[in-house]
């Protein structure tokens, strides 16, 4: 019933990252974990592999959340990818902002997993 | 009779120095101890954080970053491209650029979309002839281009333009670490109402590699005179100044580091543009001001190390640097003379201010003094053993054991000098300082007592790469 | 001589304590960098056991647990703190059960009465995370001393709120206490939330005791209430006209802003002298009084701001009017607003930029101003 998705998630939180692999992987998805915006973009143009759906935190260093969002929207290929954004933010005009640069679902910390899990399975 | 005259001259010299180096010593040892004790004992405090989510608590104060630039090419871009990703959700950077004559402004034109605002800004300005100000669309980035007025000047132009409650002020080569902003905040947050000024503990950073805005690899650089400077930095403005914040004598906000609440500073008139050290004399003038004005207040360090800057490499560099340091602080003494030794400005005036007086300014002419004479009264036998021994007792090693006592400190508590070799190596120099860099420093403190005294209030006779840096090597 | 001797002997004295000191300092932090080194091991493999046995049944796991040395529960308890500020739903939950099998929920009560303050809130904190069962009066009688454990008292309480009686009114008095301790900015956010929805015991405890408080605390105070949504409707505000006469200009300011959230009732609206507020002799009053006017809108804040752009002296809250304008009526011509023309070119110019993209500056809330 549920397809084996691939996950992209990034977060700059150690212990996180690993709790979301952790769940998404028992739930028979393929995932991939980095810590900040750089590394998912220089994953995301040199892999051929195109994940399914994104998790982003915001607040990361070097490259944050919404640069990568900025990033993904002037790439059409990265455009198709749904975003869900997972953040400690809960600013309205940054949750504004952060649907205006494309992003397709917006949940705050503190979070469900299993919630994130339905939101992941469902997105688009 | 010559003989006795000049055997009580050199008599009452060699007392009056010994008790300088015993006064000098004595005191940054007690400072220093007390700092380890507070520190130690901070620590679960330190660790403790407050159950609900910081960055989603709307009552944090917004903060400018205030970052004046001259000449700042090499490093402009990716000092502000780092600013751009601190841990804080309320924040903007506001870069003032001091009439550049290098490709400061472009290089900031080519790495962020600077757009003009075609209009002048409704609020004068106390500062020199605003040209144009520029902001990106796409980040809380500020460009403020201004006729050359000097780093007060520039500071000045930054924290009278920003609507933010606080501004930060910092260095354009100053590497502030992701969490550094709410480090520096943190007083403001616990004690919002009296709070008004906050400095952040600098460190070295030669020999440190940052990754993703945070020291990665510490270790030591080759370089002596850096080595020096690395367990210097960690006597004074390490422990030593957490030493005077825990007595309110703080009166030393590193300018590459240091958060100001706005309306205060605004109050006091902003920086002195006259001043060489205006970083000091701000926090003096905000000292008397708020004292004389009868109001609660909280002048705080943040120990936690937070903020990394390039030390000189060169003796050239670095002595002038400590010059203008030394210039700086006899000028701001001069200028606040009134209120030194005076029991109406509390501990500021009754300790901080005389401190700074007897122990870093008088206390180094004369242990500059002391370093020369007594040796020289030694080898010309005129000078009692006691006192020869005394002064290697008090001057060399009291100085030594400061210093190592520093290094412990570090030690037993930040660690980022995390490798016990370069602990080896520290407390080596250490050693070495007291009958090395120390004696030059003090030299150094003359020629510019005397630079004062006949009248230079300049930044330094080299062309300026930026503020207070002087040339890099 | 013999000060001579005694000299030398401090001198050797000193030098020896100066090598021991150094010795020592090494060795520490060697040591200490071994212990870094083995907690980061631990923690990794910690991490990985912890995700494998939290779905399991108690029972299960009790030999793991019993089988963790000392400093894998150390790490272990980290961890589960961290994840509990992390989660919440049914995975929060498994992480407080298994809290309460690593006993941390009662060493936490044990430490309530410890002696570093550091030991205490921390103690509290972990409380707020877990469902350990405390009682109020427990709080009461170990976390009234200082105003950081009650604060951290009352942010449990927030946390829990289900499992109280009145959370929100006793956490609020906590917050308070006698007015005199103003608050960090951590508890003015509890005290937000608290209050936030149907009932807000702090307007009725102001109500009650606002003269007896600090202008400080009144200040904050008036501060959470500006920006606290959806207050409680029927709550008397009566006390909050008064202060609009303090001495104290700041504390004028303050009480203007407290008005924001109170535009929608008539009687409040019509009982506000606006325009002896914008007649106060202090700039900070002034401008507090046109953010107030921008926030309610309508057609009286329109005519007061063109009024304030033409005459307002001060040129700071001028630009505030003219901003505040400018939001509710962004299409006001330049010429209307004569002597605020720089104000409004400036405002207009910003907004062109930032017309291109949505970003917008966050807007302070001054809780330090």
């Amino acid at each position: 019933m549920s397809e084996a998705l691939s996950v992209l998630l990034v977060d700059d939180d150690d212990d996180l990252r690993e709790l979301l692999r952790f769940h998404f992987e028992r739930k028979g998805y393929d995932v991939r974990a980095l810590a900040d915006g750089r590394e998912a973009l220089e994953f995301l143009r040199t892999d051929n592999v195109r994940p399914d759906v994104i998790v982003l935190d915001l607040l990361m260093p070097d490259i944050d959340g919404r640069e990568f969002l900025r990033h993904r929207r002037e790439t059409p290929e990265l455009e198709r990818i749904p975003v869900i954004v997972l953040t400690g933010l809960e600013d309205e005009d940054i949750l504004e902002e952060v649907f205006e640069l494309g992003a397709d679902d917006y949940v705050t910390k503190p979070f469900s997993p299993k919630a994130l899990l339905t939101r992941v399975a469902h997105v688009e | 009779m010559f003989e006795t005259i000049g055997q009580s001259f050199v008599f009452v010299f060699t007392i009056v120095a010994l008790s300088y180096f015993l006064l000098v010593n004595s005191t940054y040892l007690t400072l220093t101890g007390m700092a380890i004790g507070h520190l130690r004992s901070r620590r679960d405090l330190d660790a403790y954080e407050p159950v609900g989510s910081f960055t989603a608590n709307d009552f944090l104060p917004g903060i400018a970053i205030v970052v004046p630039a001259y000449n700042e090419e090499h490093v402009i871009v990716e000092s502000v491209s780092a600013l751009r990703s601190l841990e804080y959700p309320f924040y903007e950077i506001i870069v003032v650029n001091d009439g550049s004559t290098d490709g400061t402004r472009e290089a900031l034109f080519e790495a962020f979309e600077l757009q003009s605002i075609d209009a002048s800004y409704p609020i004068d300005l106390p500062c020199e002839p605003i040209d144009e100000i520029y902001r990106s669309p796409a980040s809380d980035l500020v460009l403020i281009d201004k006729a050359n007025g000097g780093k007060a000047d520039a500071l000045n132009a930054g924290l009278y333009f920003t609507e933010q409650p606080l501004y930060c002020a910092i260095d354009a080569d100053s590497l502030i670490e992701r969490g550094s902003l709410r480090e520096i905040v943190e007083p403001f947050l616990t004690e919002p109402t009296k709070t008004v000024a906050t400095g952040g503990s600098v460190r070295i950073a030669n020999g440190v590699s940052f990754a993703k805005g945070k020291p990665s690899t510490v270790s030591l650089p080759g370089n002596h005179l850096v080595r020096f400077q690395a367990v210097e930095y960690l006597r004074a403005f390490f422990l030593g100044r957490t030493g005077l914040s825990r007595i309110g004598s703080l009166l030393i906000i590193s300018g590459a580091f240091g958060l100001f609440k706005t309306s205060v500073i605004r109050e006091i008139g902003g920086y002195d543009t006259e001043s060489i050290t205006e970083d000091m004399e701000l926090v003096v003038r905000l000292h008397r001001y708020l004292i004389e004005a009868d109001r609660p207040y909280e002048v705080t360090f943040v120990p936690h190390p937070i903020v990394w800057t390039e030390a000189p490499s060169s003796l050239d560099v670095l002595s002038r640097q400590r010059n203008r340091w030394f210039r700086g602080m006899l000028g701001t003494l001069l200028k606040h003379r009134d209120a030194i030794g005076r029991p109406r400005y509390g501990i500021v005036g009754v300790f901080g201010l005389p401190m700074f007086l007897i122990i870093e300014t008088i206390g180094r002419l004369i242990e500059g003094a002391g370093y020369v004479a007594i040796p020289v009264f030694f080898l010309a036998g005129v000078l009692d053993p006691v006192f020869a021994i005394a002064f290697l007792v008090v001057a060399i090693a009291l100085g030594a054991f400061v210093t190592v006592l520093a290094v412990t400190g570090e030690v037993l508590t930040y660690r980022r000098y995390d490798d016990p070799r370069d602990i080896a190596l520290l407390l080596w120099y250490s050693v070495l300082e007291s009958v090395t860099y120390r004696p030059w420093r003090a030299f150094v403190a003359w020629r510019a007592t005397l630079s004062y005294v006949l009248g230079d209030k300049s930044w330094g006779a080299m062309p300026r790469t930026g503020f207070g840096r002087e040339t890099k090597d | 001589m013999e000060s001579t001797i005694l000299l030398a002997w401090i001198g050797a004295i000193l030098f020896i304590f100066l090598t021991a000191l150094s010795l020592v300092t090494v060795g520490l932090s060697w040591w200490t960098r071994r212990q870094e080194r083995l907690e980061e091991q631990d923690r990794q493999h910690v991490r990985d056991e912890l995700f494998e046995q939290i779905d399991r049944e108690p029972q299960a796991r009790e030999s793991w647990i019993a089988g963790l040395s000392d400093r894998e529960r150390a790490v272990l308890t980290s961890l589960v703190e961290h994840y509990l500020r992390l989660l919440s739903g049914q995975e929060r939950a498994r992480y407080q059960e298994l809290a309460a099998e690593l006993a941390l929920g009662a060493r936490a009560e044990a430490d309530l009465t410890a002696d570093p303050l550091g030991d205490r809130l921390q103690a509290i904190a972990m409380l707020s995370l877990l469902d350990h069962p405390i009682s109020h009066d427990r709080l009461e009688e170990t976390c009234v001393r200082s105003q950081e454990t009650r604060e951290a008292a009352a942010r449990l309480l927030l946390e829990r709120r289900e499992e109280f009686e009145q959370p929100a009114a006793r956490a609020t008095r906590l917050l308070l206490w006698e007015g005199t301790e103003p608050l960090s900015v951590y508890g003015l956010e509890t005290l937000s939330r608290l209050n936030a929805g149907e009932e807000s015991p702090l307007l009725d405890l102001a109500a009650e005791h606002v003269s007896k408080w600090n202008t400080a605390v009144v200040s904050q105070v008036c501060l959470v209430i500006e920006h606290t949504e959806q207050l409680d409707p029927g709550a008397s505000i009566d006390w909050l006209f008064p202060l609009l006469e303090h001495s104290d200009p700041e504390l004028r300011a303050a009480a203007v802003g407290a008005f924001t959230p109170f535009g929608w009732r008539e009687d409040i609206r019509n009982r506000l002298d606006v325009r002896s507020l914008l007649a106060d002799p202090a700039p900070v009053v002034r401008k507090a009084t046109y953010a107030l006017l921008t926030e309610w809108g309508g057609s009286l804040g329109h005519e007061l701001l063109l009024r304030a752009v033409r005459t307002e002296p001060n040129d700071r809250a001028r630009l505030a009017a003219m901003r505040g304008l400018h939001s509710i009526e962004p299409n006001v011509p330049v010429s209307a607003v004569e002597a605020s023309r720089s104000a409004w070119i400036w405002i207009h110019a910003e907004q062109a930029i930032l017309e291109g993209d949505a970003l917008e500056l966050p807007e302070p809330t001054g809780s330090v101003a």
